[in-house]
């Protein structure tokens, strides 16, 4: 395989990768959000500085401890070999596991606070109306935290993307399975490789600028309709 | 093989879909409609090109060599040599020599592994995660003191330097062990003239003194070989030889294959090729006189 | 927005006092907060509209959400006809959305990301079967033409006919109202209530209104429950409710009538109102119609007097400018610090009047003695919507 086609494997699975992580996170990221907006218990700081941990921890030592879990000696590892007969450890599973649990206050922060924000007022005058709490969810809450949930989208994308240090300790650094962009990057910048490692990161940061870019763009269509029909 | 093809595209559609499907539900205007269907389209091109690139690679099992990052552009340039290369699906995964160990500890499938030091692989055979006397020193490293600034002609520089030099960190890295013990034989490491600035590894080392950041430092030579860059070579006698050293791990399922590779380093034209590049021969006189378990 | 006529009225053909009940509230609750605890073991027959009057904080708003359903912690039970709403028995526990119940708050709370018409789809959508249909409640409340608006986009009033549409559409058995005009203007909420009243009268739906207006509740309840310190007082009609809270320690106190429309008398900008059909005299307010083609219904008319307006002569005040005055009969007069509050009765309507203590003591005033009470057409209160001259 060609250097460049080693590359463009790398970007493919690092898009799978943060594609599915991405989707991951908003399905367990939403209900945990909305838990920790509306749970009045003091208990709550305790959880909500559990999902703030991975933004303080360094990724490498998050990356350690997953791989420590995910080794065929360690329960969780057993448990998952088991379950799906293959090893989880230097998987693409294990590299989604490991994103989700890095990316995870990205997605959470930006949602829990549009919870907060949202207040009770829509949703029991939506209650009034004879809507369950699911309907409320997708009726209001949804389409009045949008904007929010496209934030949260980009950035649990975006911090996957980016990642590096937990993809690289439970990876294993494996073609067209577990190595990313960020990785090849840095193996052609150990190899001397500037061209192609300028090549990958110009790659990387436009591909990335982009992406936001449309994602804010959304956000902000989205949000200068609100404003638009304010001030009418 | 297509069948999994077939299972990894339309499961990756169901969840794209899903995704999309997300962002979508509530009504944007036509114009960012029309760029969420581009993006679609550009993820299930891309998904359809690693499809593709995906059922290539499975040709062969994969020989998977696990190698330490500053080797690897080295273990490139010697395969290249490889006979049959053609028909060996070879993946080289590169990290730093600790990552390497502590994922071929918990399981890595890797089946050879080239460390930078010797200590690693000697830990791996205690734990018994080896293929029996497959542990071998496959090159010694060497270093140099180097300037991205000004041109070199003697080690005396460094006997009236007061500025920042640059080394691996000597606790860690051992091209820093072999640094302190170069500057301990020169009787400059005591009188600490100099401000030490350490990298995590010699890679940061190399790349501090080649951006010009640091003015001087000790890098391995075979850095500068690689990416012809002058440098003073610091005499073998003056450090313990950096024994490199290579094992193929337990688990490998192609130990016939394997064997074969490492058997390919340690033939007399890879060695030389290795000279070349910087590195020392396993069987070089002047580095046999040194103990190969130099870790300690 | 404000000169939008109003629809065709119904002809009500008469509004006797004790209306049928409509349904029956069965409360038997307790809720405690930190430092308040609403505390409520009552029954109340609905009839059209019953009022819940109450100074802020003494719990009224509260009354509405436990009944709603949106108070988690109330412990007791409650039931609406023979729909158990919440038991203690069996720990059971209606959800609000299944309660059939409906709610505009005092802030509208209309969904900002829907339009008026899907607001009022939102409730519509959600029931089973649907008796009503949204263009009829559409103009029911007169939001034909304001439908494909965006919400935010509205004014006060309209948000809130807005949020009676909406719940009127989701088919309620039962309509709470919490304050939901008390951030409008004298006009708009004129308007409103006069809607209101109508929608009341052409839907059959009981509804509890809580206000701390007195005047407000006057207009629109036929009933009043009155809230206190986390306790209910017995139910009573509109008028002796008002009554009973006269007292000479009161500041304001009021004589609260109903009153029938007899004719309008544009050229003397006044409106002749009548006790009733075999009652001759006449009270004259200010004109309550401006335009001139409406037909003159027969419509009966809540109005207000406050007690400092009203004044007592001796004689028959024949050559005075002040247009209303009745021959009445002291029936109590009470002394207070500055002022006496006295009672009289005007062909069984009790009148409440203000008076220094000086007057009283000049003009000798006694129980039994015959008087004339006299007040001027602008002390005539009424929340009838005006509709102003067509300025368009």
């Amino acid at each position: 395989m060609t250097e460049a086609s080693a590359d463009i494997l790398a970007l493919i699975t690092t898009l799978k990768m943060a594609a599915v992580t991405t989707i991951i996170l908003l399905i367990i990221g939403t209900p945990l959000a909305w838990y920790l907006a509306k749970w009045q218990s003091k208990k709550k700081v305790f959880f909500e500085a559990i999902v703030a941990l991975p933004l303080v921890l360094p990724p490498t030592v998050l990356g350690f401890y997953l791989l420590l879990a995910f080794s065929p000696t360690s329960l969780p590892g057993q448990i998952w070999q088991t379950a799906t007969g293959s090893q989880l450890a230097f998987s693409f599973s294990a590299i989604v596991i490991g994103s989700v649990l890095y990316s995870l206050p990205f997605v959470v922060q930006p949602l829990q606070k549009a919870f907060e924000q949202l207040g009770d007022q829509q949703l029991e005058a939506a209650a009034m109306l004879g809507a369950g709490p699911i309907d409320r969810f997708f009726s209001i809450v949804f389409p009045l935290t949008k904007a929010s949930f496209i934030t949260a989208t980009a950035l649990g994308f975006a911090h996957t993307v980016g990642e590096f240090g937990v993809v690289l300790m439970i990876g294993g650094n494996i073609p067209g399975e577990t190595r990313v962009l960020s990785i090849a990057l840095f193996d052609h910048v150990e190899a001397f490789n500037y061209a192609n490692a300028h090549l990958l990161s110009a790659g990387l940061l436009i591909a990335s600028l982009v992406l936001l870019s449309l994602v804010y763009l959304l956000g902000n269509n989205y949000n200068s309709k609100r404003v638009k029909a304010i001030n009418s | 093989m297509q069948a999994i093809v077939h299972v990894t595209l339309s499961r990756t559609l169901i969840l794209s879909s899903i995704y999309f499907s997300i962002v979508l539900m509530p009504k944007y205007t036509p114009k960012s409609r029309h760029l969420l269907n581009v993006l679609l389209l550009i993820m299930l091109a891309l998904q359809a090109s690693f499809t593709l690139a995906f059922e290539q690679q499975k040709q062969f099992k994969p020989l998977r060599i696990a190698v330490a990052a500053n080797f690897a552009p080295a273990l490139r340039i010697l395969l290249e040599d490889l006979p049959n290369k053609e028909h060996i699906n070879l993946q080289i995964i590169s990290a730093a020599t600790g990552t390497l160990y502590q994922q071929i500890k918990h399981g890595a499938p890797f089946d050879i592994f080239l460390s930078a030091d010797a200590a690693r692989p000697i830990l791996l055979e205690q734990e018994a995660l080896i293929i029996e006397k497959s542990r071998k020193t496959y090159a010694y490293g060497q270093i140099a003191l180097w300037s991205a600034t000004q041109k070199l002609t003697s080690l005396d520089v460094l006997n009236d330097y007061t500025g920042n030099l640059a080394m691996a960190n000597p606790d860690i890295a051992p091209y820093g062990k072999a640094a302190k013990q170069a500057l301990e034989y020169l009787s400059l490491w005591s009188q600490a003239k100099f401000q030490l600035i350490t990298g995590i590894n010699i890679s940061q080392t190399f790349q501090q003194v080649r951006s010009q950041a640091v003015p001087l430092g000790i890098v391995a030579y075979s850095q500068l070989k690689m990416n012809q860059y002058q440098g003073l070579l610091i005499p073998a006698e003056y450090y313990q030889g950096i024994s490199q050293q290579m094992v193929i791990i337990k688990t490998s399922q192609q130990l016939e294959l394997a064997q074969q590779i490492t058997d390919f380093i340690l033939q007399a034209s890879s060695q030389d090729k290795l000279e070349e590049l910087g590195y020392l021969a396993a069987n070089s006189p002047q580095a046999i006189r040194n103990p190969e378990t130099s870790h300690d | 927005m404000n000169n939008m006529p109003l629809p065709n009225k119904v002809n009500i053909l008469s509004e006797s006092d004790n209306k049928p009940s409509l349904a029956t509230l069965k409360l038997d609750f307790n809720l405690a907060f930190n430092s308040f605890e609403l505390s409520v073991k009552q029954t109340i027959d609905l009839t059209a509209i019953t009022g819940i009057y109450g100074d802020s904080g003494s719990g009224k708003s509260t009354l509405l959400r436990v009944i709603a359903g949106l108070e988690q912690r109330v412990t007791g039970n409650l039931s609406l006809n023979d729909t158990v709403l919440q038991s203690s028995s069996d720990k059971s526990v209606i959800k609000p959305e299944k309660r059939q119940i409906g709610l505009v708050f005092q802030d509208s709370r209309l969904f900002e990301h829907l339009n008026v018409y899907q607001n009022l789809a939102y409730g519509a959508k959600r029931q089973k079967s649907s008796k009503l249909n949204i263009e009829a409640v559409l103009a029911l409340t007169q939001l034909t033409s304001l439908q494909h608006q965006s919400v935010s986009g509205l004014s006060g009033g309209e948000k809130q006919r807005v949020a009676i549409a909406r719940a009127l559409l989701a088919e309620p058995k039962l309509l709470l109202l919490d304050e939901p005009f008390s951030a409008l203007d004298k006009t708009t909420k004129s308007q409103m209530l006069t809607i209101l009243k109508d929608i009341q009268r052409q839907l059959k739906l009981p509804m509890l209104y809580v206000s701390h207006s007195l005047s407000e509740l006057q207009y629109i309840a036929d009933q009043l429950v009155m809230v206190k310190a986390g306790e209910l007082s017995q139910s009573l009609g509109i008028h002796q409710a008002i009554h009973a809270l006269n007292s000479v320690a009161d500041s304001n106190p009021k004589t609260s009538l109903l009153l029938t429309i007899a004719e309008h008398l544009p050229e003397y900008g006044l409106t002749r109102l009548s006790f009733g059909m075999t009652d001759e005299s006449s009270i004259y307010s200010p004109l309550l119609q401006n335009s001139m083609s409406q037909q003159t219904m027969v419509q009966q008319l809540p109005c207000l007097i406050y007690a400092r307006d009203i004044s007592i002569s001796i004689t028959k005040p024949e050559h005075s400018s002040i247009v209303n005055h009745l021959p009445a009969t002291i029936s109590k007069i009470e002394y207070g610090k500055t002022s006496a509050l006295v009672t009289l009765t005007v062909n069984e309507q009790q009148f409440y009047a203000q008076i220094s203590l000086w007057s009283a003591k000049r003009m000798a005033l006694t129980q039994a003695l015959s008087v004339y009470i006299q007040f001027k057409a602008n002390a005539v209160h009424t929340y009838h919507y005006k509709e102003l001259v067509n300025n368009a």
